[in-house]
C-alpha cells in the first residue's frame, strides 16, 4: 500500500501537543476558499514553480512537449491547465525552480522518518496526520496510526471530518488527538465556501464525540467580515458544550496560500488580505471562547 | 518611566527587581560606565627609575603595585557591591600600564581561575602558604617568583585597603539614617574578604566580586566557573537561618550581572563588545549523580530572564537527574532572547574526560574557561590552536587558488584519502609545535596566584605551574568541507555531470557561466544539517578521522592535547577560500562550528541536532558548539518553553556535546541595523558568547543574520 503526501514536515509546535512530525496526504474532498495548502487538494501529482530559484534559462521550455512553460522578457510563465505532469521540465530545471508536488510512500518509509524524532517527543509530542485531508486515504491513516503505536509515537490527526461514518470509531480509538476543523456553522455559507454541505461533517462530529470528547480539540477558522463576531463564538460554544468538547482554537485566516496558488500556476483568485482579522478583536473572541468552555 | 528590554516573548519580560536596580541595569546596558573608563586608560610607570633595565617580572611586580596603589576607585550609585576594573585598557586585553605610552605587558584570557578556592579557605591561607613555600624555594628564580605571587597579595590588601578607607569616609560624610545604613552595609560586607572566608551569602558576592574585579583591574578577562556551586552554600545557610530573603538575595546578585557590564561601551568591534569570557557553569551532579542545583541556580535564571545581560555567559550542566523545573526555566530563559543560557551535555563530558586521562573525581568539577572550551578550571593553563580544515580541501587538494594546476582522483575514495593525508599532516605539524609551547616568559603573576599548582612548583601559569597545561587543535571549517566532497561525491562520481578538474575550473572561476549547475549543486543535495544520513556521514567521517589524528599523542612536553572543533568568527575570515563545490560563491560566509552551512538546513531543529550527533563527540574532550537559532514563532508560551526543553533533551540523548540556542526575528535584526540607537539591549548569541548586536560590525551582524533560522 502507498500514501500519497506532499511532504513530512518535522519540528512542528502548532499541529497538535509538543513536538511533532507533520505527514501532509495529498488529496481533499473539500475546495476551502481560504485553504493555504492549495497544493494537497488535489490527489494527483502537480508541478510546482519556484520562482526565487528560476534563472530564466529556458530549459523547462525545450523540455516540455505540451507547451506549459513560456520565458519572455525575463518573466518565465507556466500555464497548469495544459500540464500533465509528465515531469519532463522538472528533469531539465538544474536550479530544481520546478518539482513534482506529490509523491507515494509506503507507510513503514513514513514511520521511519517520523521515528527519527522519537527522542523529541517526550510524552507530549509526536506524528500528526494532516493535509489535505489525511481520511481520503483512510487505509493509510490506519496503517500508520498502528504503525505509530507500536514504537511508542503519539498520534494526532487534522481532518475535516468528511468521510464515510464506518471510519469515525476506528479513528476515535486509534488516535491519541483529533483536530477537528469547523468551517462555519452556517449551512449555507459552509456549502458556498467548501464546496460540501456541513451536516455529515456535523453527524461525524457527534459520533466522534460521543466516543472520546476528551480528544477532540475543535478549531475554528475566522475570516474578518464573516467568523469574527461574538455570535459566532457563541455558536462554536454552544457546539462544544452540546458535545462535551472542552477545547477549541480559533484559526486566523492568513493569505500564505497566496504563493502556493501562483507556484501551481492555478487561476484562482486568492483570498485577499481584507479577510484577515484583527488581532485585537482575536484575542478577544479567543477569551470568550475560552471562558465559555472552562 | 519603567525601562523595558527587549525580548522576542509576546509577553515581555518579568519585573521583579527594584526600580534603582533595574536603572542601574539600563545604565550599565547603555554603556555609561563602560564609556566613563575612556577617562582612565591606564597609570604610567615612567617615573619608576630604570624601569626599562628591570627583568620582565621585576617590571611586571612594579605594574601591579601602580595599579593597586593608583587606579581609580569607583562607586556607582545604588550599587551593592564595591570594586571595579576601572582602567580602560584592560578591555583590550593588556595591562593597563604603560611604559612611554605603550602597554608594557599583554594579559590573559580563556581561563577561569581558582576563585571557588579561595572562597572556601579566604586568602589568608594563600599567604601561608606562600610563606611556607617561600622558605623552602629551590633557588633564585623560584624564590623571585613567590616574591612575585606575595605582591600579588600585598597589591590586593593594598587596593581593598583604600576601598575601605573611601567607604570609611564616605560613611563620616553621610548626610542621612539611609545613607549611614547603605555604607555601613558596604563597609561590614567588605572589610573581612577576601581574607577572610565569607560568612554569608553578602560577604561570599562581595569576596567573588572584588577577586573577579581586581583580576580584570589587573587586564585579564577570566570567567567565572560553578557559581551555584561557589555560593549555594551561603545562600542557602542565609536563608536558612532567616538572615536573608529571597528577594534581597536576588537584588544582590543582580548587582553582581550589572557590574558585570562595567566594560561595555556599546561601541562597535568587530565580534562585539561582550567577549570578554565570563563564561558561569550552572547546576550539575554530584560524585552520587544527585543533581547539585540550588537556590543560587534558579536566582540566576531570574535575573537573565529579567535582564538581558549576556556578559555573563551561561552554561548549564544537564544530566540525567536535572530537574524538570530546572529545564523548564532553562526553557523559559532561552525564549528571551539572546542565547545567554546553553547546555552542556555532562554525562558525554564526565565520560570523555575520563577517557582522555582526566581523574574521574576531579573531572566531576569541570566547568569552562571563560567561553565554552571545557576545562578544569583554577588548574588549567590553556589555548587552542586554530585550523582551517575547509582552506585544507579548498587550496591543498583541489587546489581552487592555483589555476592550472593538474588535480583529478580517478574516484570519490582516493580524493577523500588525499584529504585525509593533508589533514594528518596539518595534525602533525600541529603536534610538533604544540611540543615547545606554554613555555614562554609573559609574566602574568596575578594569574598564578589562583592557579594550582604554581605556588607548589612555584612556576608561572604560562610556565608549566599550571596543573594542567593545554593546547587544544581546534579544527573549523568541517560542514563546509563535508557539503563540498558530498557534492563532489554525487556531481562527478555519482551522477557524472562533469569531470572533476573541469568542476574545479568552475570553482576557479568563482562559478562564473555556471549558474544553472550551480544552482543545482545548492539546491539538488540534501546537505549536513537535515538529516540525510549520506551527507552526514561525510562530516561524521571528517570529525572521527580528526579526532583520531589528534588522539596519536594525547600529551607530550607536559602538554595536554585535547580535540576541539570551533570557528568562533572564523568563518567570516575564511569565506575568501574561493567558491565551494555546494554552490557557494567565494565570499559567502561559511558554516560556524559543527553548525550547518548557511542556508542548507531546511528540515527543522531536530534534523539539525540528529545530523550534528551523528559526528562521535565522546573523544572530543575539548567540545564543540551547535548553534541552532529560532524564529519567535517557535517559543511563544508555554508550548515554545516545552519545545525548548525538548531540544535539550534530544540533543543530551543523542549525544551532543554543548548546544546554544537563540530566539530571534530575523526583520528585528535587519531593523536593528537601520535603527541601532533603538535595539542598544538586542543581544545575539555569536558563539561561546552573546553580544549587543548593535556592536557587532557589519560582516559580523551578516553572519547571524544569514544563519539560518528555524521555523514550524
Amino acid at each position: 500500500m502507498q500514501i500519497r503526501i506532499t511532504q513530512i514536515q518535522r519540528f512542528s509546535l502548532h499541529d497538535g501537543p509538543g513536538v511533532r512530525t507533520v505527514v501532509f496526504f495529498k488529496g481533499c474532498p473539500l475546495d476551502c476558499r481560504w485553504c493555504h495548502n492549495p497544493e494537497t487538494k488535489q490527489p494527483r501529482p502537480q508541478l510546482l514553480f519556484s520562482a526565487c530559484r528560476c534563472i530564466h534559462c529556458g530549459a523547462c521550455v525545450q523540455a516540455c512537449p505540451y507547451g506549459c512553460h513560456t520565458v519572455q522578457a525575463g518573466r518565465h510563465s507556466f500555464d497548469s491547465t495544459l500540464c500533465t505532469a509528465c515531469g519532463g521540465c522538472t528533469a531539465a530545471c538544474l536550479p530544481r525552480a520546478l518539482e513534482m508536488c506529490g509523491r507515494e510512500l509506503s507507510p513503514h518509509e513514513i514511520i521511519e522518518t517520523v521515528a527519527r524524532d522519537l527522542p523529541f517527543y517526550g510524552e507530549d509530542g509526536g506524528l500528526t496526520l494532516s493535509g489535505g485531508e489525511p481520511m481520503a486515504q483512510p487505509e493509510g491513516v490506519f496503517a500508520l496510526l498502528e504503525l505509530a503505536k507500536k514504537r511508542g509515537i503519539g498520534t494526532c490527526i487534522e481532518t475535516c471530518g468528511f468521510f464515510p461514518e464506518k471510519y469515525v470509531q476506528p479513528l476515535m480509538e486509534g488516535c491519541g488527538h483529533i483536530l477537528w476543523d469547523v468551517k462555519d456553522t452556517n449551512s449555507a455559507r459552509h456549502r458556498a465556501n467548501t464546496g460540501v454541505p456541513a451536516e455529515p461533517i456535523l453527524e461525524n462530529l457527534r459520533r466522534a464525540a460521543a466516543w472520546a470528547p476528551e480528544k477532540i480539540t475543535l478549531r475554528c477558522i475566522i475570516l474578518r467580515g464573516v467568523h469574527d463576531r461574538p455570535s459566532y463564538i457563541a455558536d462554536i460554544i454552544a457546539l462544544a458544550r452540546s458535545l462535551g468538547i472542552k477545547k477549541a482554537q480559533l484559526l486566523p485566516f492568513h493569505p500564505f496560500g497566496e504563493g502556493k496558488l501562483a507556484a501551481l500556476g492555478l487561476q484562482r483568485e486568492p483570498m485577499g488580505r481584507e479577510y484577515i482579522p484583527d488581532e485585537s478583536i482575536l484575542a478577544a473572541l479567543q477569551k470568550q471562547l475560552d471562558k465559555g468552555l472552562c | 518611566m519603567e525601562h523595558i528590554f527587549y525580548t522576542p516573548c509576546k509577553e515581555g519580560r518579568p519585573v521583579r527587581l527594584s526600580p534603582a536596580t533595574r536603572r542601574f541595569a539600563k545604565e550599565s546596558l547603555d554603556g555609561q560606565y563602560g564609556r566613563a573608563l575612556a577617562d582612565s586608560p591606564f597609570l604610567s610607570v615612567d617615573d619608576i627609575e630604570n624601569f626599562a633595565e628591570l627583568s620582565p617580572l621585576a617590571q611586571y611586580d612594579a605594574a601591579i603595585r601602580r595599579i593597586a596603589t593608583e587606579a581609580p576607585l569607583r562607586f556607582c550609585p545604588s550599587e551593592l557591591l564595591c570594586g571595579s576594573a576601572s582602567l580602560g585598557d584592560a578591555i583590550r586585553h593588556v595591562v593597563p600600564v604603560r611604559y612611554k605610552n605603550q602597554p608594557v605587558f599583554s594579559s590573559v584570557s580563556h581561563v577561569t581561575l581558582g576563585f571557588d578556592k579561595a572562597l572556601r579557605l579566604g586568602l589568608y591561607a594563600y599567604l601561608e602558604q606562600l610563606t611556607a613555600r617561600i622558605k623552602t624555594a629551590a633557588d633564585e628564580r623560584e624564590r623571585e617568583f613567590l616574591l612575585s605571587l606575595a605582591n600579588v597579595f600585598d597589591a590586593l590588601r593594598i587596593w581593598h585597603g583604600r576601598y575601605i578607607q573611601a567607604l570609611e569616609q564616605l560613611l563620616q560624610s553621610a548626610a542621612d539614617p539611609d545613607e549611614k545604613k547603605y555604607y555601613s552595609e558596604l563597609l561590614e560586607n567588605l572589610r573581612p574578604v577576601p581574607f577572610q572566608k565569607p560568612k554569608t551569602f553578602r560577604q561570599a558576592l562581595q569576596a567573588l566580586w572584588f577577586l573577579f574585579a581586581f583580576t580584570r583591574l589587573c587586564g585579564n578577562w577570566p570567567g567565572i566557573g560553578r557559581l551555584d556551586v561557589m555560593l549555594g552554600c551561603f545562600l542557602e545557610a542565609d536563608l536558612r537561618e532567616k538572615r536573608i530573603a529571597p528577594e534581597e538575595a536576588r537584588e544582590l546578585l543582580a548587582h553582581f550581572f550589572i557590574k558585570g557590564c562595567e566594560w561595555i561601551t556599546l561601541g562597535s568591534n568587530g565580534s562585539g563588545d561582550a567577549q570578554h569570557y565570563q563564561n558561569i557553569v550552572l547546576g550539575g551532579s554530584d560524585e552520587k549523580g544527585n543533581d547539585i542545583s540550588n537556590s543560587v541556580t534558579y536566582l540566576v535564571l531570574d535575573i537573565i530572564e529579567e535582564l538581558p545581560i549576556g556578559d555573563f555567559p551561561i552554561a548549564v550542566r544537564v544530566h540525567a537527574n536535572t530537574p524538570p523545573q530546572l529545564l523548564e526555566r532553562i526553557g523559559q530563559v532561552i525564549r528571551h532572547g539572546g542565547g545567554i543560557v546553553a547546555v552542556y551535555n555532562e554525562k558525554l563530558i564526565l565520560e570523555s574526560m575520563a577517557e582522555f586521562g582526566y581523574d574521574p573525581q576531579e573531572a566531576l568539577h569541570f566547568a569552562n574557561d571563560g567561553c565554552w572550551e571545557v576545562q578544569l578550571s583554577g588548574q588549567t593553563c590553556f589555548t587552542y590552536a586554530a585550523l582551517d580544515g575547509f582552506g585544507l580541501l579548498q587550496r591543498e587538494v583541489l587546489h581552487i587558488d592555483a589555476p592550472g594546476t593538474e588535480t583529478d582522483f580517478p574516484d570519490f575514495e582516493s580524493l577523500y584519502a588525499a584529504y585525509g593525508e593533508k589533514l594528518a599532516a596539518l595534525i602533525s605539524r600541529f603536534h610538533d609545535q604544540a611540543d615547545t609551547w606554554g613555555t614562554h616568559a609573559l609574566p602574568c603573576s596575578v594569574v598564578s596566584f589562583f592557579t594550582d599548582d604554581c605556588i607548589e612548583r612555584a612556576r608561572g601559569y604560562f610556565d608549566r605551574g599550571a596543573r594542567y597545561t593545554v593546547l587544544s587543535p581546534h579544527l573549523g571549517g568541517i560542514p563546509d568541507a563535508a557539503n563540498s566532497l558530498y557534492a563532489i561525491k554525487k556531481l562527478v562520481y555519482e551522477e557524472k555531470k562533469l569531470t572533476l578538474p573541469q568542476l574545479i575550473a568552475c570553482l576557479q572561476n568563482n562559478w562564473e557561466g555556471n549558474e544553472p549547475l550551480r544552482r543545482y549543486a545548492q539546491n539538488n543535495y540534501t546537505y549536513y544539517g537535515n538529516d540525510n544520513d549520506e551527507a552526514d556521514a561525510l562530516a561524521a567521517r571528517i570529525t572521527a578521522d580528526f579526532i583520531g589524528e589528534v588522539r596519536k599523542i594525547k600529551e607530550r612536553n607536559g602538554v595536554l592535547r585535547p580535540a576541539g572543533i570551533s570557528t568562533f568568527g572564523r568563518q567570516i575570515e575564511w569565506r575568501h577560500h574561493g567558491a565551494a563545490a555546494h554552490g557557494f560563491l567565494d565570499g559567502d560566509i561559511l558554516a560556524g562550528n559543527l553548525s550547518p552551512t548557511p542556508g542548507t538546513d531546511l528540515a527543522g531543529a531536530t534534523a539539525i541536532i540528529r545530523s550534528h550527533c551523528k559526528c562521535d563527540l565522546s573523544r572530543l574532550t575539548c567540545g564543540t558548539a551547535l548553534d541552532i537559532k529560532l524564529d519567535p514563532s517557535c517559543i511563544q508560551g508555554q508550548e515554545g518553553t516545552r519545545a525548548i526543553v525538548r531540544l535539550i533533551q534530544g540533543f543530551v540523548a543523542l549525544g551532543g556535546f554543548f548546544m546554544q540556542i537563540d530566539a530571534v526575528d530575523n526583520s528585528v535584526l535587519l531593523e536593528a541595523q537601520k535603527h541601532p540607537k533603538r535595539y542598544q539591549s538586542l543581544a545575539v548569541r555569536i558563539s561561546g558568547w552573546s553580544a549587543r548586536f548593535v556592536t557587532l560590525n557589519e560582516e559580523w551582524q551578516k553572519m547571524i543574520i544569514e544563519r539560518s533560522c528555524q521555523r514550524n
